[in-house]
């Protein structure tokens, strides 16, 4: 809202300089954004927020500061010349969507010269970047500037039959506004109509076929009050917004209706002289009373933290235009003015006694009482996977959610179904939640290839969305990684980090998901159940998004792991004596694989087994096609004694024996 | 006396050759003490002086002397040859300390994360206790707990992405619905911290994005004023900005608390004189409030019994201003080279 500073001192005598005044009312809610200076004005940019249509007027910012200043706010008195002709003769006046407009109110002025207004009206108009069009339309948006009321006024001549109907547009009517646009209407539009054909898009434009014109004589002057959601409905829809409809999306004041209709009357006659018509045509209640409110000091303090003397807020309400009708400090009833459709309640007058008495009144101290955060589950798996993941060298990163490319449905194995959608809108068509991490990391792993930064090892912890019909989505929590590494690298990550987390129970199937390479690629699974995969992506994909590594890639599910972390380790004692160490190399059928051999070292029930670990696999002469040999390390040891070596010797005999028995092991 | 010239001469010869040859400090110093020594062989032959003539001696005696210095010379010649071996032989085997190291591969967190993290770390010293909750969410959540009734302006569809074909549904516009969900879940006294993405249909450029993150923050107890809201949020500004920061805090409209307002801080960059960064001098931060009676009975919490206040703050603006970041977009290219740098 631009304001004019000569204007606002019509109606409050501020003494304080400009820029004092802007920095005041600033504090106050009203944030002044800019102060321009033209010839002989300075010109306030205000933000006002959208609780506070009231302020979308100098007549109110005026009253703020008035309030501020404690100085007299001076409203204008307006009193209206005698009147000829009863205005029922000239005009009749039919609502019909009373839902969407309660409250609608025509006056009639006959006789009228159409003209250029006189110089200190089109400066004003002026000031706030308008464009001075007639001494009509100008003072109707001049009064909209002084009270916050549009006003619209009407070619009479033009209004066929001289009936005003307010009424719902018919589906696909179709209407040209005064900017010379044409607009397909619907019924849940509101329109201005006559007996043939809508006048005007109710609280938005007026008609072009009716608008006031060098040649009007006789003008059919609208103020009303239509309803707030219907109006920013159809600005939206059709793309328009004008002051007026920034004005009724907001709630114009009901009682102010009168007293604007009243005000531009007044200054028509004065400046494009004519006679006005008896009385005002008016469909709806001119005022909906008033509501009081109950403030008690005790809630006051309570709420802000520090004493305000009862005396100083009544003050500071009676200045705000509040009707203080008496009462004890806690029982003191306050009575709403119709403009303040926004105090509904107790806080709302607390929030205004506070806002005009300054919040820097309000010290900065607690007695809060000593409340220990505690760390979730959550926070302390996330902190460890990032804690491993950056240790071996990626970056986190943070891609969209929403998503619209194709490729991102076939790299999830995580539901069959389709993602979830968002609703089309402009610029955002075919939009989707993401089902999976790692289209991303993929996409941005390219992208670095392309800007020549090399191996751009990354890893993102975000939720997936995955279809569902329940009252919300599943949307659990993901941690996704792309490097250069090979498998066993990328396993290491893997292995590393569920260990950090202490999740146990987990192990690695042979998986079969079409984006990872067959032969290179695993699941992960705990308790029985897929919670993540491993591996490097097909040759395909890698040729489909064009990446220069074939890189290794890993997704796990985070939700869920946090109750299977256990990250308090429990102490194992050091040994004490020295174990027998053994390489051995088995040779063994392909097929075999090396849980396997543990299985079989597990359950072959040799007590003195304390490590095992892998070393290598070999292929090759002298060792048949079909085999391998698979060479690992054995340590045996006691916890009460040092081992000798026969002891060692009889323990790795069993060992082998049950290696040979169920897998047809042979040492090498 | 021509005896003696004779063995002047020799031992001279002989001198020059082995200082020539000599090549380590321990045999350098072996000659030194056969020439030089106390036993040398310069001593010796001046012991010798007294069994010639009185008038030879002079003469042998300079001849002597002659001898000394010239072994003399000879010894620290021979030195100064094998200090300057050994240094070279010593740099070969030190390192240039100067030489870079042998690159740690080490990534770090998004500095996003960074960010919430120690915006979260922060509030966690005061008492507060981190809270997720869904980013798709319910219409009633995002809006009507949070007192935005339908026809409340951002309640319209252009400003909130709505799921296909569920219009209960929408992708979460602010983390605020988590305050709903936290006191649905557990009755006060409640302090939490919601960090969070969300999402608003905004077309992207160097200030915008359709995704951004915030963090939440909600204290529920009997008596909570907003000294309190103050108190914290000071506390806040000075941890995360610097102790040298000032605070204002300005009425604003939020429909879920009541009275509202936003934070401003100095400007970091000019100490609040007004700079390119700031204009005016200060910074807005952060938009708070004492929690609006409407959103206490939207969960059955007694208005009347208890207070409380609620802040919200954008992630990226407040990382963006601390690192000075122009563009916001930069955060989700995850390019290494902007990553690699917080
Ligand atoms: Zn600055």
């Amino acid at each position: 809202m631009k304001a004019s500073w000569n204007w606002l001192t019509d109606y409050v005598a501020l003494s304080a300089p400009a820029m004092e005044v802007a920095e005041r009312l600033t504090m106050a809610g009203l944030t002044v954004e800019a102060v321009e200076e033209t010839a002989d004005d300075l010109i306030l940019d205000i933000e006002i927020t959208s609780n506070r249509p009231d302020w979308l007027s100098h007549l109110g910012i005026a009253r703020e500061a008035a309030a501020l200043y404690a100085l007299t706010l001076k409203v204008p008195q307006v009193a209206l010349p005698e009147a000829s002709g009863d205005v029922r003769q000239e005009a009749s006046l039919e609502v019909t969507a009373p839902e969407l407009c309660s409250l609608y109110t025509g006056r009639v002025i006959k006789g009228i010269k159409v003209a250029d207004s006189p110089a200190w009206l089109k400066k004003r108009i002026e000031a706030l970047g308008l464009r001075a069009v007639n001494n009509v339309v100008d003072i109707t948006n001049y009064v909209m500037f002084e009270c916050g009321q549009p006003l619209h006024a009407f070619d009479l001549a033009n209004i066929a039959d001289r009936s005003v109907i307010v009424r719902r547009a018919r589906d696909g009517e179709v209407i040209t506004l005064i900017d010379g646009t044409r607009h397909t209407l619907m019924a849940s539009d509101l329109v201005i109509a006559d007996r043939q054909a809508p006048i005007a898009l109710a609280g938005v434009m007026g008609g072009l076929l009716s608008e006031i014109g060098s040649d009007t004589v006789d003008v059919f002057l609208e103020s009303a009050k239509f309803d707030q959601y219907s109006i920013r409905m159809s600005a939206k829809r059709l793309g328009l917004s004008s002051d007026a409809s920034y004005r009724f999306e907001r709630g114009v004041d009901r009682e102010t209706v009168d007293w604007g209709s009243r005000r531009a009357a007044q200054m028509i006659l004065e400046i494009a002289g004519g006679t006005m018509s008896e009385g005002m045509l008016a469909v709806g209640a001119g005022s909906a009373g008033h509501t009081t409110l109950r403030l008690r000091q005790s809630h006051l303090s309570r709420l802000l933290g520090v004493e305000v003397p009862i005396e100083k807020a009544r003050s500071i309400l009676a200045s705000l235009g509040f009707v203080i009708r008496g009462g004890s400090p806690d029982d003191t009833l306050v009575e709403v003015p119709s403009f303040r459709g926004d105090v509904m309640e107790e806080a709302d007058l607390v929030e205004e006694i506070s806002r005009i008495n300054g919040y820097d009144k309000v010290p900065s101290r607690t007695s809060m009482r000593i409340d220990p955060g505690r760390r979730t589950p959550r926070e302390r798996l996330v902190e460890t996977v990032e804690r491993v993941l950056t240790s071996a060298g990626c970056y986190g990163s943070v891609s969209y959610s929403l998503v619209s490319s194709e490729l991102f449905k076939s790299l999830s194995p995580w539901s069959d179904r389709e993602p979830v959608y968002l609703q089309d809108r402009g610029g955002h068509e075919n939009v989707f939640m993401r089902p999976s991490l790692v289209g991303s990391l993929l996409a941005a792993r390219k992208t670095n290839e392309d800007r020549k930064v090399e191996c751009a090892d990354l890893y993102e912890i975000a939720h997936i969305y995955l279809g569902c019909d329940d009252e919300l989505p599943d949307q659990p929590l993901m941690v996704a990684a792309v490097m250069g590494d090979g498998f066993p690298d990328m396993k290491g990550v893997v292995e590393r980090l569920l260990g950090e987390t202490g999740v146990r129970d987990v192990t690695y199937e042979r998986a079969s998901l079409p984006f990872l390479d067959q032969a290179k690629s695993a699941c992960i699974m705990h308790n029985g159940q897929m919670t993540g995969y491993l591996g490097l992506i097909s040759a395909d994909l890698q040729e489909k998004i064009d990446l220069r590594d074939q890189v290794s890639v890993f997704e796990l599910r985070l939700a869920g792991l946090e109750e299977a972390a256990h990250d308090v380790a429990a102490f194992a004692p050091l040994k004490r004596f020295p174990g027998v160490e053994r390489d051995l190399a088995l040779i063994v059928p392909e097929e075999t694989t090396w849980a396997q051999i543990l299985a079989c070292i597990e359950s072959a029930g040799v007590g003195l087994i304390d490590e095992v670990s892998f070393r290598s696999v070999y292929r090759g002469e002298p060792i048949e096609e079909g085999s391998k040999s698979v060479a690992f390390h054995v340590v045996f040891r006691s916890a009460e004694r040092t081992l000798t070596g026969e002891e060692a010797d009889a323990e790795q005999a069993r060992l082998v024996g049950a290696l040979r028995e169920k897998l047809g092991a042979k040492l090498r | 006396m021509g005896e003696i010239k004779e063995t002047v001469k020799s031992i001279a010869e002989a001198a020059r050759q082995e200082f020539r040859d000599v090549g380590a400090a321990d045999a350098l110093e072996a000659l030194r003490v056969r020439y030089l020594g106390r036993k040398g062989v310069i001593r010796e032959l001046m012991q010798q002086l007294g069994s010639l003539e009185a008038a030879e001696r002079p003469q042998a005696g300079r001849l002597i002397n002659a001898l000394k210095e010239e072994i003399v010379a000879l010894h620290e010649s021979a030195r100064a040859a094998l200090d300057r071996k050994d240094s070279v032989a010593r740099v070969q085997q030190e390192v240039d300390v100067t030489l870079p190291g042998r690159p740690m591969r080490m990534g770090k967190p998004h500095p996003l994360t960074q960010t919430t993290d120690e915006i979260v770390d922060i509030f966690a010293r005061m008492g507060f206790s981190a809270v997720y909750g869904p980013e798709i969410e319910t219409v009633h959540n995002n809006f009507e707990a949070l007192n935005m009734p339908l026809d409340h302006p951002s309640r319209d569809a252009f400003d909130t992405f709505f799921i296909k074909g569920r219009d209960d549904l929408v992708l979460r516009s602010h983390t605020s619905p988590v305050q709903v969900r936290a006191m649905r879940a557990a009755r006060p006294p409640l302090r939490i911290v919601v960090p969070g993405r969300t999402y608003r249909p905004d077309t992207v450029d160097a200030t915008h994005s359709f995704m951004f993150s915030q963090v939440e923050g909600l204290v529920v107890d009997r008596d909570i004023s907003m000294a309190d809201l103050k108190f914290c949020l000071n506390e806040f500004a000075l941890a995360y900005f610097g102790e040298g920061v000032r605070t204002r805090f300005r009425p604003h409209y939020f429909p879920f608390t009541e009275p509202s307002a936003e934070m401003d801080v100095s400007c970091i960059f000019c100490d609040g004189g007004g700079c390119r960064v700031c204009g005016s001098g200060w910074i807005e931060v952060l938009g708070c409030g004492m929690v609006h009676p409407n959103v206490f009975r939207a969960v059955d919490i007694d208005c009347e019994e208890y207070t409380g206040f609620a802040f919200g703050m954008g992630v990226e603006r407040l990382c963006m201003l601390k690192h000075q970041i122009h563009d916001m977009r930069l955060f989700f290219e995850n390019d290494v080279r902007f990553l690699s740098q917080f």
